[in-house]
């Protein structure tokens, strides 16, 4: 090692004082939301992050998915009435259980009930006997991408920079007893402006 | 789960080196910090989002607005404001190095090399850039930069003698 490599290892060990944490407060408090984005939107980072949404879990924990998925059911029933298979009732590919649940549905009494059921002429009390046996349903948000789309204008304010993310928010309803899995997803984007100071 | 955002692993890694050429850029020491947070500030809004922006973008913001604040008559209003602090280089490193007598008179040397010399060998010993980068930073030809780097080093070699070993400043020099 010569003399100016040897110069250039002392320099370089010699290190510079680091900046003071009110320093690093006053940086943060300037950055503002720009800071946190790189953070929350990063697959790589927490990729546990993307499969959680506590809003939208407390959202899907509430009961009423359980009545959507009944309701599901219950549109559904409400086809076969038109079929002639279903109508002789000779079609002994339809599985027992299946005819025993729509039972309920197409008897005389499913005219529209007082009561407080989120769907017609469903009563809440045959909505809960649909219900039983399903496990909480399982909310997830799947972050699929984003794209810079660039600078834009805005009329009267300051240019901002756009960013575009997609997800994707998918419900998941198991009934374990019957072996019945209902899976929902639905995309969904977000737009996010950065407002920018000029130079 | 707890998450930290990522420019702050980001500024843990180079907050320090930008300060240090900041200081030298800036026309008042007090300007330093200043200049850091708000080149920052604005190449992270542009970039940050992609988790990783490349150091020479700061070093070249911080540069530009140090020629704009000196000019800037509303800058000056803000200095005036603020209590004026001299800082000597050595003051810019970890204060147990001034103990020994080797590296505090190599500060020094840095200390006394002309500004376009000191600035440029600020950026490639401290903040590890290549000479491209710091040519496109300080909007300089590849072959000035790397002249102005050799000349630098040329001065320290001769200012500060080997002889100069590593011991506590004040120590006698065993003979």
């Amino acid at each position: 090692m010569n003399e100016i490599e040897q110069l250039e290892k002392e320099l370089e060990s010699l290190r510079p004082k680091e900046p003071t944490a009110d320093f690093e407060n006053r940086v943060e408090e300037a950055l503002g939301d720009s800071g946190q984005l790189a953070v929350s939107r990063l697959p790589e980072l927490e990729p546990e992050s993307r499969c959680v949404s506590a809003p939208r879990g407390n959202l899907f924990s509430i009961p009423v998915f359980f009545l959507l998925g009944s309701a599901a059911l219950v549109a559904l029933i409400f086809s076969f009435p038109s079929s002639p298979s279903f109508k002789s009732g000779t079609d002994t590919s339809v599985p027992a259980d299946t005819i025993e649940l729509t039972a309920p549905v197409v008897a005389q009494d499913s005219l529209p009930v007082a009561d407080d059921s989120p769907i017609n002429g469903v009563s809440t009390e045959q909505l809960s006997a649909m219900s039983a046996g399903w496990n909480e349903p399982q909310a997830q948000e799947i972050f699929l991408d984003f794209s810079d789309e660039g600078i834009v204008e805005r009329p009267g304010m300051n240019p901002a920079r756009r960013y575009r993310y997609h997800f994707l928010d998918e419900t998941i309803w198991v009934n374990p007893e019957t072996n019945t899995l209902i899976r929902s997803s639905v995309p969904r984007k977000e737009t996010l402006l950065i407002g920018l100071d000029p130079f | 789960m707890k998450t930290e955002p990522i420019w702050k692993a980001w500024f843990a890694k180079h907050g320090a080196k930008l300060l240090l050429f900041a200081r030298q850029q800036a026309r008042y020491p007090d300007d330093a910090e200043d200049l850091v947070q708000e080149a920052f500030v604005r190449i992270w809004r542009l970039y940050g989002h992609t988790g990783e922006v490349s150091p020479t973008l700061v070093y070249r913001a911080i540069r530009r607005l140090a020629i704009d604040w000196a000019r800037s008559l509303d800058r000056r209003k803000v200095r005036e404001k603020k209590v004026y602090t001299e800082s000597s280089f050595v003051d810019l490193f970890d204060r147990s190095l001034e103990k020994d007598e080797r590296r505090t008179a190599l500060l020094n040397a840095v200390e006394r090399l002309p500004p376009e010399q000191k600035e440029v060998l600020t950026l490639k010993i401290w903040a590890e850039l290549t000479f491209d980068e710091i040519a496109r930073t300080l909007d300089l030809s590849h072959n000035t930069v790397a002249s102005r780097y050799r000349y630098a080093l040329g001065k320290l070699k001769e200012w500060v003698p080997v002889s100069l070993e590593d011991r506590p400043a004040g120590k006698p020099r065993n003979s």
